[in-house]
């Protein structure tokens, strides 16, 4: 959706200017809901400890973070009945015991939470990653697929055979993780099914950088929540979809994603 | 069923006073200056205070028995023409009217019967005079139909600079637009900004918002026939235009003198030639622009046959340097045969072709390059025919059957080193078929009726495969149960529609009257957008057994009067629509290139009701008119917001407009037009929450809040130079337009987001398009 903005920019541009979208800040009056338990959990199979953090929502336009969910009952298990009850470590962080096994491809996970007497429970299998062959860094100029003049980096991997496989892609710039929004990519094996496919970073890094690519399996149930998240980084676009609440797979009421993912990394240094 | 249908129309007609020996007066009123035929003149019979109006081809016929009569023209804009007539044997007239000269000091509309508005059976219509539109301020100097109707009572807008248009609580796909007969899939060009239709082809524009007449179906809210014109069958003539985006040229004359003749009209915008100025190389390589054509033929083979062939072509093309480009557009083609079989049965035999075909491709050079085409294609065969029995009764009856193909899409490589695999979807064929009967019939000199039934017939053509799919149904995720596979010819399923049509007059007095009107439509297509705006990617989908045909019943009822010696109009009605099998997507809905896309959709009622209102004044000086609006519109669809009833996003409960046009001068025409629209629903978060480090928003209901209220002033000054003489062809105009003229940011949309480099606050963001945008456009005829 990202280059059909950019499109209705040049539009804007073509049409002697005469179209030129603008922004302003405004006053506008939204409604309080009443607030309600976010779960945000992850179990990866890389080694632990793994996190489940909750929090609570809040009024929108109100400048404050998030309230922390402190004193609620956490407990992840595994499909080999190994059962962990996670300590709250900061508050609204909760995290598994050193106890509990490396998450494994193929195992299905269950979490439990408890809290105010009322029980939220989701659950998910760890999906295979596909290996991340090699990267490469070539320097464009500023153009249509890159935003400014700078070093992309590009992907190689072999995309397994089947139908259904999605991913995201995390980016680790000099050991730091953006949430920007040009940096959230997901993709699903569609179109690409069985190939050998390359993907190449929406962003420019620069020399001496070191960026560290993070692929992950996804369900198809976690690829349809973030694809609902991306939509939401940009609702009421041109040819975006309204805005609607992501499909939680967490049942009981509350909101959020109990994630369940199989990892690959890949870094390079640009030099 | 049509035994029947016949049988009770015939009854209800009266054959009175059948041993008087009649005769019919029947002909065609064509415009004296071009020979272009009329579309509803007014043609009375003075003694017997009888009359008819001329229709879609200016053809007239009434039956009246043995005597002398005076006949008496009337059409706003012409002079009366009296013609006096010996009936002693059928009679077949062949009038030119006179355009009246606004330089003679009279009123223009003086006549017996300027009180149409008044005096028809006809209600919830909507006429745009294009002649008026050219002089009324334009978005950069476009003057366009569909934007003109938004200044009309009962119709909302589709968005600032939109000219997509909702009638009376129904969605855009809802309109049936019809350009000489062929359907326009995709009325707009450049996302809606300007229409595909060019007014300088354009001859007659009439939108139905109710009482929709039976020889019109498959669509359910309105009915927009365009008709081009047919050229100028006295002499060759070019008008045309420079505008700020755009310019246009129109040739037109006689094929055979008044035998037959030819217009051909094109438009196409610059915008591009100045990309190409830019020192920017991303921008000089972009292309963008869109292009109509617009051509007609028609000619005479005698009195009682007549042959039109007409078509439009048009496209919109838009390339972002070589990585990214789209295009799209329609085609229509419509071959006509108007026979007089005799005096009194006029028919029309027509064959329809219409498609709109969009297509996108990325990055023809690099191994994820990719292209997508789609389309979707109509063939229609169709007969119609006019029976004039007698004075007090008018039948028309006729059939069609119609070919529909839609083609979702083929998405694929573009180049060999593509690793884009190709993916297709089948195309969805249907066959729609329907029969048709009404007549208007004068009860007496005060009650009008015209009573109608349309039977609609639709069928989903294999080969495909139908789906089955359960209730859990969720974003790119199917609740399938079953498929079944149909081979390659069957019909695998069918629906039928009965559809009832009624409208009815009562004169109250001469100058003011009572209407009411009722009508049942299906329609068989469903429009899956799920796009702020309408997009060249909007998908349709045909009715299927998943999918149930849309079908709507309205009531309306109105009053109407005249004062002032009909120089001033009001009409005010009251209208209640209430549509079902309306679909809605679901949350987070899948609908890209996607094979269960019918799994994404679930399917409500729709229910809208309103109050309209219109004066119009017209003298020879001014032409001014006010339109309001108030209206609800909403929808109630089960699995979707908690299955409670939600607003439509083009839910504007007040909606005012004034259009005011003076001619100041023989040489200055100044207009001026208001609209105040208040917002429409959307939805908005009501809290926030946070997740791996991003925000999302949370809504409770959907279309939860309003968007401030639209309001914007545009004027405009038209100036006609002198001529060169009275008598001199050349004549030239010069339009210089504002729009928006106090610079009303009007919201376009409205997010919620996080403000930028900061992690603790957060804004409510309006977007809008335009403030100010002045334009100018010169115009020439000759």
């Amino acid at each position: 959706m990202k280059r059909t903005h950019i499109l209705f920019s040049i539009l804007a541009f073509a049409s002697v200017a005469l179209f030129s979208s603008c922004e302003e800040v405004i006053d506008y009056d939204l409604d309080t809901a009443e607030s309600k338990l976010v779960i945000d959990g992850l179990i990866s199979d890389q080694p632990g400890p793994y996190y489940v953090k909750l929090s609570l929502t809040a009024p929108y336009l109100k400048n404050e973070p998030t309230a922390r969910v402190s004193g609620a009952l956490v407990i992840v298990k595994d499909d080999l009945n190994n059962v962990d009850t996670l300590k709250e470590e900061l508050p609204g962080n909760y995290k598994t015991s050193a106890s509990f096994p490396q998450g494994q491809v193929g195992r299905t996970y269950s979490l439990l939470v408890s809290y105010k007497g009322k029980n939220y429970t989701a659950s998910g299998k760890i999906l295979p990653v596909a290996n991340i062959d090699s990267l490469s860094y070539i320097y464009r100029k500023e153009g249509v697929s890159y935003p400014e003049d700078g070093y992309y980096v590009t992907m190689y991997a072999q995309e397994p055979a089947g139908q259904g496989n999605s991913y995201r892609f995390k980016f680790l710039q000099n050991g730091y993780f953006s949430n920007r929004s040009d940096r959230f990519v997901i993709a699903n094996d569609e179109f690409v099914d069985g190939n050998y496919i390359t993907f190449t970073t929406p962003f420019p890094v620069n020399m001496n950088d070191t960026i560290v690519l993070e692929g992950q399996s996804l369900t198809p149930e976690a690829y349809l929540y973030y694809m609902a998240l991306v939509t939401q980084m940009n609702p009421n676009g041109f040819f975006d979809s309204p805005p609607a609440n992501l499909p939680t797979n967490i049942s009981g009421g509350a909101l959020g994603y109990f994630n369940t993912v199989a990892i690959k990394y890949r870094g390079i240094r640009i030099k | 069923m049509k035994q029947l249908l016949l049988s009770i129309l015939f009854a209800a007609i009266s054959f009175s006073s059948l041993a008087q020996q009649k005769y019919t007066i029947s002909g065609r009123v064509r415009d004296q200056k071009n020979g272009e035929e009329l579309i509803g003149v007014s043609v009375l019979v003075k003694e017997l205070n009888t009359g008819t109006v001329t229709n879609g081809y200016g053809f007239f016929s009434i039956t009246l028995p043995q005597g002398k009569y005076t006949v008496i023209l009337s059409y706003v804009g012409f002079e009366n023409q009296t013609i006096e007539v010996d009936l002693s044997k059928d009679v077949v007239l062949k009038p030119e009217l006179k355009e009246s000269k606004i330089e003679l000091k009279e009123v223009v509309v003086k006549s017996d019967k300027p009180n149409a508005n008044v005096e028809s059976t006809r209600m919830s219509v909507v006429q745009v005079d294009v002649q008026t539109l050219k002089k009324m301020p334009a978005l950069m100097g476009e003057v366009d139909i569909l934007r003109g109707l938004q200044f009309m009572p009962g119709v909302q807008t589709g968005g600032e600079g939109s000219t997509g248009f909702y009638v009376r609580g129904g969605n855009v796909d809802q309109n049936l637009i019809l350009l000489d007969e062929a359907i326009v899939y995709n009325p707009s060009h450049l996302f809606g900004f300007f229409s595909v239709f060019n007014s300088d082809a354009i001859k007659d524009v009439e939108l139905y918002k109710g009482g929709i007449p039976a020889q019109y179906g498959g669509r359910l809210s309105s009915v927009l026939d365009v008709r081009m014109k047919d050229g100028n069958s006295k002499r060759f003539s070019a008008s045309g235009g420079l505008g700020v985006i755009s310019s246009r040229a129109t040739v037109e004359g006689p094929l055979v003198k008044d035998k037959g003749s030819f217009i051909i009209s094109a438009r196409r915008t610059y915008g591009d030639l100045f990309l190409k100025l830019s020192p920017d190389e991303e921008v000089n390589k972009s292309r963008l622009y869109f292009y109509d054509f617009n051509a007609k033929l028609n000619y005479t083979i005698n009195d009682n046959n007549r042959i039109f062939v007409s078509g439009y072509f048009g496209r919109d093309v838009l390339g972002f340097d070589k990585s990214f480009s789209q295009d799209w557009g329609n085609a229509t083609g419509t071959l006509r045969w108007n026979h007089i079989f005799n005096k009194r049965l006029f028919s029309n035999l027509t064959f329809v072709t219409s498609r709109y075909d969009y297509g996108l491709e990325a990055e023809p050079e690099e191994s994820q390059g990719f292209e997508w085409r789609s389309d979707m294609a109509d063939q229609t065969i169709k007969s119609d025919f006019t029976y004039y029995l007698n004075p007090k009764n008018t039948l028309r009856f006729g059939a069609g059957i119609t070919w529909h193909s839609i083609f979702p899409g083929e998405a694929g490589p573009n180049n060999p080193n593509s690793y884009i695999n190709k993916q297709s979807l089948p195309v969805s064929n249907s066959l729609e078929h329907y029969y048709y009967v009404s007549n208007e019939t004068k009860v007496n000199t005060r009650l009008t009726l015209d009573y109608g039934l349309r039977l609609s017939v639709f069928h989903n053509q294999a080969s495909a495969w139908v789906y089955q799919y359960g209730p859990n149904n969720l974003g790119y995720k199917p609740d399938l149960r079953d498929s079944t596979y149909y081979g390659s010819g069957s019909i695998y399923n069918t629906y039928t529609g009965i559809e009832p049509r009624l409208s009815m007059k009562y004169s109250l007095n001469e100058s003011s009257s009572v209407k009411a009107s009722y009508n049942r439509t299906y329609q068989y297509m469903h429009l899956i957008s799920n796009t702020n705006s309408p997009s060249p990617t909007d998908i349709y989908i045909n009715s299927s057994p998943n999918v149930k045909p849309q079908y709507a019943d309205q009531v309306a009822a109105g009053y109407f009067r005249n004062f002032q010696n009909n120089t001033l109009e009001l009409s005010t009605e009251v209208y209640y629509k209430k549509m079902y099998n309306q679909v809605d997507y679901i949350d987070n809905a899948y609908l890209f290139l996607y094979k269960h896309i019918e799994s994404q959709i679930l399917a409500g009622t729709g229910t809208s009701y309103g109050f309209e209102l219109m004066a119009k004044k017209k003298t020879n000086k001014i032409d001014t008119w006010i339109s309001y609006t108030l209206s609800k519109t909403d929808r109630k669809i089960d699995g979707i917001n908690d299955n409670k009833a939600y607003p439509v996003r083009y839910d504007h409960r007040h909606n005012f407009s004034a259009v005011f046009n003076y001619e100041k001068s023989k040489k200055w025409t100044l207009s001026a037009n208001f609209i105040y629209i208040t917002g429409g629903a959307f939805s908005a978060p009501d809290a926030r929450y946070e997740f791996d480090g991003y925000v999302v928003p949370y809504m409770t209901t959907r279309n939860n809040y309003r968007m401030p209220a639209y309001h914007r002033l545009d004027m405009s000054a038209t100036l006609h130079p002198k001529k060169k003489s009275e008598t001199a062809k050349y004549e030239s105009y010069w339009v210089f337009s504002l729009y928006n003229v106090y610079a009303r940011k009007n919201a376009y949309s409205i997010v919620f987001r996080q403000r930028e480099g900061y992690t603790d606050q957060y804004q409510a963001v309006k977007t809008y398009l335009f403030t100010f945008i002045p334009s100018v456009s010169w115009n020439f005829k000759f």
